[in-house]
Parts: structure tokens; sequence; C-alpha cells
């Protein structure tokens, strides 16, 4: 969706127009789920969540802020929401707000065949990734996949902004090897010429 | 434009706009990285390295969860129906409120029943296994459960408020009076009371059981409101029940409450007075003379060991008598309204 688009969708919520609303949840509600599941394989929890983020939606629309980006604003309430619920049912944790305890993992278990050198390059990816820290790998979840820059990251994850570069060259470092070995790889396996799709 | 010229590969993984590009999140961004290339024609196979990298690693797995969509919406939409404001005085304007169905059923159930009785009240009890419908003076209609009680003023007038009470477990269909959702006169309100909780509805169907410890409400469809009334008025609270709610109260607390897949199985009292599983003819004949004030004259005390396999389920004596002779092969013999004859054919 586009950001005016998204706007003025979140502004009629406001006003109390329901199909607004009811748009709004078309929209994220796979995207939702889709985050919710990196954090925990809980459905019901992730629908509890979600069900509890929209009701509280509905309630308070007329005192809720516009934010730059609802998409970003939905997935900062999951998030919270989301390790509070967690965080109750483990009973384990009794740290502060901040300093949870989760997981965090990304799963290829289903993809669609891939070209060799993308297949292994995948695996690759896949093999780094995993070793990352929950919050390193959240971080590059947020980039790489949502496309959010370093100041949206800090925004969803409630981290200022100076955390996110740190998390984000740490996880760096850790797949600067890899990286470099991929890079190698390429050069080596005359990587295709570039692919026009991905650069016109 | 410069800094490109030095990026590396790990520059461009940093860099927020080429990963906002990269990840679709950004299409009208290809003119610029076009441009990019143009003038650093040397960063190209980088740049496609770093692309292929993201690309490699977005090609996870998606969780969707289109399975759970509609009900995860309904289930948002009953909670905020169910949030709003009740059937009573302050109903905000809202879409979903003014589909819901007239009708409803809850179940109730009071710890012990005490009555404050007013000086003109009918009462009406029923019998064990007895099933009585009371027309109520606005045409609603109550269908009171065996060993129940039902009490309600003699003077019903216009446009003041319609309340009985009870004791023990009714089905209700309530006379749907209002027709303006925003504006609901007094004499539009039905009120039940039981001794912990009092329910609201404007025009629907419940059903309302006693327990010995506990009240359960459970909601079929429509929508009602239980009042839980603490002796102390300053601490009343409402429960706004929407269909298939079940919830359970006891000494003036909501103890529990869920959804139930299956709530129209709370009233199935109704219509299945007669169910047996794999009962014995003499079962059914001590149901009879028990609880029914049949007279049955068996000609052979052998064939009250007869059985009948699997479930009877009928609403009404003739059938289930209609069900023995056909399944049993025997003769039955009216002598009179309530005194039978079974014989073998």
């Amino acid at each position: 969706m586009h950001a005016e688009q998204e706007q003025s969708i979140w502004n009629a919520f406001k006003r109390g127009e329901w199909h607004a609303y009811s748009r709004l949840y078309e929209e994220y509600y796979r995207r939702l789920n889709n985050y919710g599941y990196k954090f925990t394989r809980d459905v019901a929890l992730i629908e509890d969540t979600i069900q509890d983020l929209f009701v509280k939606l509905w309630t308070n629309r007329e005192t809720l802020s516009t934010p730059p980006s609802v998409k970003n604003y939905l997935y900062k309430a999951l998030r919270h929401s989301l390790f509070r619920k967690l965080k109750t049912r483990s009973k384990l944790s009794f740290s502060a707000a901040d300093d949870y305890d989760y997981t965090f993992e990304v799963s290829y278990d289903h993809q669609l065949i891939l070209r060799e050198e993308q297949q292994h390059m995948q695996d690759m990816i896949k093999e780094v990734v995993s070793k990352l820290p929950p919050r390193q790998q959240e971080i590059v979840y947020l980039r790489f996949y949502e496309g959010l820059s370093y100041e949206e990251v800090g925004e969803v994850m409630s981290i200022h902004i100076n955390s996110v570069y740190k998390l984000w060259y740490k996880a760096l470092d850790n797949l600067k090897d890899t990286l470099h070995y991929l890079v190698c790889l390429l050069w080596c396996l005359c990587l295709p010429k570039p692919d026009p799709a991905v650069l016109s | 434009m410069e800094e490109y010229e030095k990026y590396t590969l790990s520059d461009f993984l940093e860099d927020d706009s080429f990963v906002r590009w990269a990840t679709n999140a950004e299409p009208e961004a290809n003119v610029f990285w076009k441009e990019v290339i143009k003038i650093y024609p040397e960063k190209e196979a980088i740049m496609t390295q770093a692309v292929e990298i993201i690309t490699a690693y977005r090609s996870q797995d998606t969780f969707t969860n289109e399975m759970g969509r509609q009900q995860l919406w309904n289930r948002i939409q009953a909670e905020i129906t169910r949030e709003e404001e009740p059937a009573a005085t302050r109903v905000k304007s809202m879409p979903l409120y003014m589909k819901v169905a007239a009708a409803a059923s809850l179940l109730v159930a009071a710890t012990a029943v005490y009555w404050f009785f007013a000086d003109h009240r009918e009462s009406v009890h029923t019998a064990y296994n007895e099933v009585t419908k009371v027309v109520l003076p606005d045409h609603s209609v109550v269908t009171l459960n065996g060993n129940s009680t039902l009490y309600y003023k003699d003077n019903w007038t216009d446009g003041t408020l319609r309340e009985v009470w009870l004791e023990g477990e009714a089905f209700f269909n309530v006379k749907h009076i209002n027709k303006d959702t925003l504006n609901i006169r007094e004499g539009e309100r039905f009120l039940v009371h039981g001794r912990d909780v009092e329910i609201e509805v404007l025009g629907t169907s419940f059903n309302v059981r006693d327990q010995a410890e506990k009240t359960d409400v459970t909601l079929i469809t429509g929508k009602v409101k239980v009042v839980l009334a603490s002796l102390s008025k300053d601490t009343v609270t409402d429960v706004i029940m929407l269909p298939g709610d079940y919830a359970e109260f006891a000494n003036q607390n909501l103890i529990a409450k869920k959804k139930i897949e299956k709530p129209q199985q709370s009233i199935a009292w109704i219509n299945q007075d007669f169910v047996f599983t794999d009962a014995l003819l003499k079962d059914i004949v001590k149901t009879l003379v028990q609880y029914h004030g049949y007279k049955v004259d068996v000609k052979d005390d052998k064939l009250l060991n007869l059985k009948i396999e699997g479930e009877i389920s009928v609403s009404s004596i003739p059938e289930l008598l209609a069900t023995i002779s056909a399944t049993l092969d025997l003769d039955v013999e009216q002598k009179s309204e309530k005194h039978i004859v079974l014989s073998k054919k």
C-alpha cells in the first residue's frame, strides 16, 4: 500500500469508519501473522495478540496519533504485546521489558526450487543467520525482509538507533566471513550476468 | 552520489535506500539506481551480488495463517460489539450492533434463590420433567423446564419495564418491541432477575437455569447484558454477552467466560424431552409413570427387560410410544388419556 493511501485509510478509520478499519485488518493480517510467527510457533497466541491489538485500535481510535508508517506502528504494537504474553506465559523472566528472552526464527522449509547457485547462497545465508543471536536476526529480518531503515528498525524494536547500528554491525561482522566467501564464490562461479529484472 | 564510488558489498547492504529498493519497498527508486550504475559501471557486479544476497535471504517461508483470517475477524467484531454500550440507553452508532439478531439464548443458574415478592405476582411452577409454556402479557413466551418457577407481575402496562423472576431453568422468547436501537424506552426493555444476576434484553430468546453453586449463562444468538447485582450498589458490574458466549457467575463475580462451539446444545432439553440411550423398556415406563403421571400396564413382566439399542430422541409421548411399538414389536393400547397397556403383538 502506498504511504498516502495508508494515511487516508488510517484517518478514515480514526473517524470511526468501519470499512477503513476492516481494510486495515485485510491489509495487515498476513504480515502481522508472519512477523509474529518469527517469535513463536504458538498460532493461537499470535491470533490472540492480533485480536487484542485490533480491538484496542478500535476502542482507542479517537485518541490515536497518525504514525508515519502504519505498518511499523502495528509491528511495534504486535511485538510489544506478544512479548508481554510470552513473558507472562513463561513466567521465567523477571527482567525489565527490554531485556526479554526471546527467539527469532526464519524458516526455509517450503521453498521453491532455486537455481543451483541461488540454492547454495541461500544455504549459506540460512546457516550463518540462524547462528546469530535473536535480536541480530530480527534486525536482519526487518532490514532485508521488510526493507526498514535503521531508524524504523529502532522504532519497531523500541531501541535507540545507536543500538540498531551496533547490533547491525555485529550481525554484519558475523556475516562478513560468509559474505567474503560468497563474493569469491559468486566470482568463481561466474555469476550470471546481472539479472535484468533486478536492475532494470 | 560520489559516495558509491567506494562502496563495498557490505556498504551496499548497510545503505538504507539501497536496501529499501532491493526489498521492493521502493520500486520508484529504480531510476536512481540505474543512474548509479550508469555513472559507476564497475559497481554493477557488486550491486547485483548485494541484491542476490538479499533476495536469497528473502526467499524464506511466509506464514500467512489464511485459515484463521475470517474466524479471527469474527472474534474481533464480537469483542468490539461486546465492549460497546449494551442494549440499554447509551448506544453509540455502531454498524455491527445493528446487525445483531434479536434472538439470544442464555443459561443462568443462581446459587440459592431468595425473592422479594411483590404483592401482585403470578407464579407458574412445574413438576419434575414437566415442560410448560407460559405466555406473558406482552406475548413473550417462556418455556419452563421441570421443577422450575417463574414469577411475574400480574399487571403489565405499556411503557413500563417488563420483568420476571426465575427459579430453575427456562427458555425465553422475548417479544421485540424496540424499533430504534438508538432510542430505547423503558417498556421496550425486558429484565430477568436471578439472585446474583440480572439479564437485560430488548427482544430475544434465551435459556435460564439454576445450579447449586454457580450461575451459567450461554448465549446462542443476539446480545444481552448480564448485571451482577451486588448488594452495595456502587460495585455493579455489567457483562455483555454475544452469540456463543458462555459465562459462569458465582458470588456476584464473573468467574469464567469462553466461546462454546455448539451453544444450541444448552437448549436441547426443549425439543428433546425424551432422550434415551440403550434403554430398557422399564426405564421408559418409569419415566412415563414418574414424571408424566401415566398408568402403564404390562401384560408380561419379561417385556420390561426388552432393550432398545441406540438412541431415542423424540419430542412427544405419542412419538415415544410409536417408537416403542415399532422397535419392540409391541401393541400399545390406549385405555384412556394417561393409561396405556403394553402387550406382545
